[in-house]
């Protein structure tokens, strides 16, 4: 598994719970976090982004669950982390991952991208690149970035 | 009306490259279908019976005789010269090769025409009355409040993979003209005390296999503050609308599993916490938006009677299909697309460009399309009316019988969709034949007859006086029919009458259900008020009465 960050791929090793293969670090479910620092927190579709706790926003990173691709609960989850929450640090697109999919991950504030092996990560390197020249404008919905979000 | 800038069009641009490069990949072998599935049906495009369907936006049903023109060209060079019109105001194509369409949407985006959204799991194509900035009952104009939707919904990023389609539907005036009740969002736009404008919104209403009407939500929703509301109601569906079962995956089974009331108090918390991150239409926004669909008619002069002696069934026309405009000197035309000689909501490519040239002579170029699958000429000066009714007949596109129980809302059924299980063109036909006579038409009134081929009820059929539903009882078709459903203001879902009929007999239980009517009706009473007056009863003793 490889990050995707402002166009670079570094090293990740992080796997689902009840996953078998070999990973440095287990996602936590947002329900299940006890606030320690450095946890791979996991937002899953049911999870409850309603409310976050400072232990939350502390975290340098944030795991969004796409279990499939047409479930669209992460995108709002992102979006309400980034406007409500304020929350300023790096959100992961982690699961149904598609090149397809990820300027719209973009335009909720989702940064950077969990590229599982089997997945080509030269064409999403790629689809982001042209995604560059994207307008988001007037009432076309925008682009959230990160650094507006903060409060 | 609206005129597209640079960002519209960058937009459009980007989308199609986008589209064609998916559409290549996937000729290509490289996206699995389920996942360009699901791509293609977000521009627009179904895999059907025959050959792939196109389903060309036309925002809240407002176009221009250039658009018209473009939509003639797609339909002679990439279909077989026939468009249709759908009840949400678009139109389709049902022959155009997949490995054509991002030939023929590079056409239409010359003319600022695409097929974003108008299917696909997202925000569909607005919807409003055909007959606004026109009609003497409106409040307001409603299309630059669509219009502002229209760019809102417009690849939304956080509602392309909602949990269904979602459609919302906009009326401005007294009637409403836009069924807004059996939206998923329903909004009624008036003025307050100061004259602002303001919303009442409605949620929850939709057809499809559990009908409902919607329930208001909210009344008086500030112009300023429509967006932010409007996203506090999708984040709520999004998040909690069922995902586990598409047939459940509505916000009407949502709104109904919580109660409107719970479904509220979500809608309301999620609005006061989030609505300062969501774009305010300030007025200077609006206004902008205004200006461009303002239309400064000529002063014309009213022309008490016709100049001439005129042929009865120009008067018959005129009474049948035009309507009052505002503005003294105008009349509103209803161009009916309900010709037996083809299916409902057909057009060719020569009416087309017909139409077009019409709209450029008499109403500046502004053609409408409405919910009921026929076209609108919006400010046609009544001077013009014979000559434009002369013309219409040499494009076979006047028949007076809008509003009549021949002016149908058909959906293609079992003869294009691959999800139908009956025919409806072959019932359209069948009726067609059976009740021809124009002047018993026009003596029957206004009664609405639907056909839908399956019970996804793209014909609406539970939204009719008299509905027909295409079921499938192992391998032969039949007709279920539903009586005194309602679209407009105070929406109602028909009651199903009885056991379903035969294929061949169901122009035979239509006529028995209208000679009930005739027999029991009180002068003008209306098809719902004979039917809620006497009951079902004597509808189904005739209907049933010698094994039909």
């Amino acid at each position: 598994m490889q990050l995707l960050r402002d166009g670079r791929l570094t090293a990740l090793s992080v796997a689902r719970i009840d996953d078998e293969a070999e990973a440095a670090q287990r996602l936590v479910s947002l329900a299940d976090f006890d606030g320690a620092p450095g946890t791979a927190v996991l937002v899953e579709p049911d999870s409850d982004t309603s409310v976050a706790s400072p232990m939350l926003l502390d975290q340098e990173r944030i795991y969004i669950d796409f279990p499939v691709f047409t479930d669209g609960r992460g995108y709002s989850h992102a979006r309400t982390l980034r406007l409500l929450h304020g929350y300023a640090g790096e959100l992961v697109a982690f699961g149904d991952v598609r090149r397809d999919q990820v300027e719209f991950m973009l335009r909720v504030g989702i940064d950077a991208f969990a590229v599982a092996d089997d997945v080509d990560a030269d064409a999403l390197v790629q689809a982001l690149d042209e995604l560059s020249h994207t307008v988001g404008h007037r009432f076309y919905a925008g682009a959230v970035a990160p650094a507006e979000a903060r409060p | 009306m609206y005129q597209y800038d640079d960002t519209d069009r960058a937009l459009l641009k980007q989308r199609l490259d986008q589209f064609r490069d998916q559409t290549e990949r996937f000729l290509a072998g490289d996206i699995p279908a389920d996942e360009y599935q699901q791509l293609r049906l977000r521009n627009g495009v179904y895999l059907q019976r025959h050959a792939p369907m196109l389903r060309v936006a036309i925002p809240y049903g407002t176009f221009t005789s250039e658009q018209m023109r473009a939509l003639a060209r797609v339909a002679d060079e990439y279909d077989r010269g026939f468009g249709h019109m759908t009840t949400r105001q678009n139109m389709q194509f049902n022959w155009i090769p997949l490995e054509r369409i991002p030939d023929a949407l590079e056409e239409l985006a010359e003319h600022g025409m695409h097929a974003i959204q108008t299917s696909g799991s997202c925000i569909r194509n607005i919807t409003t009355d055909p007959l606004a900035g026109a009609v003497a009952d409106e409040t307001e104009d409603p299309r630059p409040w669509c219009e502002l939707m229209r760019q809102w919904s417009t690849f939304h990023p956080e509602f392309n993979w909602l949990p269904r389609k979602f459609k919302i539907a906009l009326s401005g005036a007294e009637a409403d003209r836009a069924a807004i009740e059996v939206h998923d969002i329903g909004l009624r736009l008036r003025h307050d005390a100061a004259g602002e404008s303001i919303f009442d919104v409605w949620v929850g209403g939709g057809l499809g296999r559990t009908p409902h009407v919607g329930k208001v939500i909210r009344e008086g929703v500030p112009g300023a503050e429509l967006l932010r509301y409007l996203e506090a109601v999708l984040r709520v569906y999004n998040r909690h609308g069922r995902r586990d079962n598409k047939y459940k995956a509505r916000i009407k089974i949502l709104v109904n599993a919580l109660t409107i009331d719970v479904f509220r108090e979500q809608v309301d918390a999620e609005y006061e916490q989030t609505r300062q991150f969501v774009q305010r239409i300030e007025p200077a926004d609006i206004e902008r938006v205004r200006a461009m669909f303002a239309t400064a008619l000529p002063r014309e002069d009213v022309v008490a009677a016709a100049p001439v002696e005129v042929p009865r069934t120009f008067e018959v026309w005129r009474k049948q299909n035009t309507r009052a405009h505002r503005t003294p000197g105008y009349r509103v035309v209803l161009i009916s697309l309900k010709n037996p000689k083809l299916p409902a909501g057909d057009i060719t490519a020569a009416q087309m460009r017909g139409v077009a040239a019409l709209a450029d002579e008499l109403t500046g170029g502004d053609i409408r399309s409405t919910h009921d699958q026929n076209l609108v000429l919006a400010d046609v000066p009544e001077r013009a009316l014979f000559s434009l009714w002369q013309r219409l007949g040499e494009l076979d596109l006047a028949i007076a019988n809008i509003g009549t129980l021949a002016d149908m809302i058909v959906c293609p059924g079992l003869d294009f969709c691959s999800l139908a299980n009956a025919t409806s063109i072959s019932i359209w036909d069948q009726i067609n034949e059976r009740i021809d006579d124009i002047d018993y038409l026009h003596d029957l009134g206004d009664v609405k007859v639907r056909i839908s081929g399956c019970m996804n009820a793209c014909g609406h059929h539970h939204v009719a006086d008299i509905g027909i539903l295409g079921v499938d009882k192992k391998g032969v078709e039949w007709y279920q029919l539903t009586l005194g459903g309602r679209s407009q203001r105070g929406a109602r879902i028909g009651q199903r009458l009885g056991r379903a009929v035969a294929k061949a007999d169901v122009a035979e239980a239509v006529q028995r259900i209208l000679d009930t009517y005739t027999a029991e009706r009180q002068g003008e009473e209306s098809f719902v008020d004979t039917l809620d007056r006497i009951g079902m009863e004597p509808f189904q003793e005739r209907v049933y009465a010698t094994a039909a």
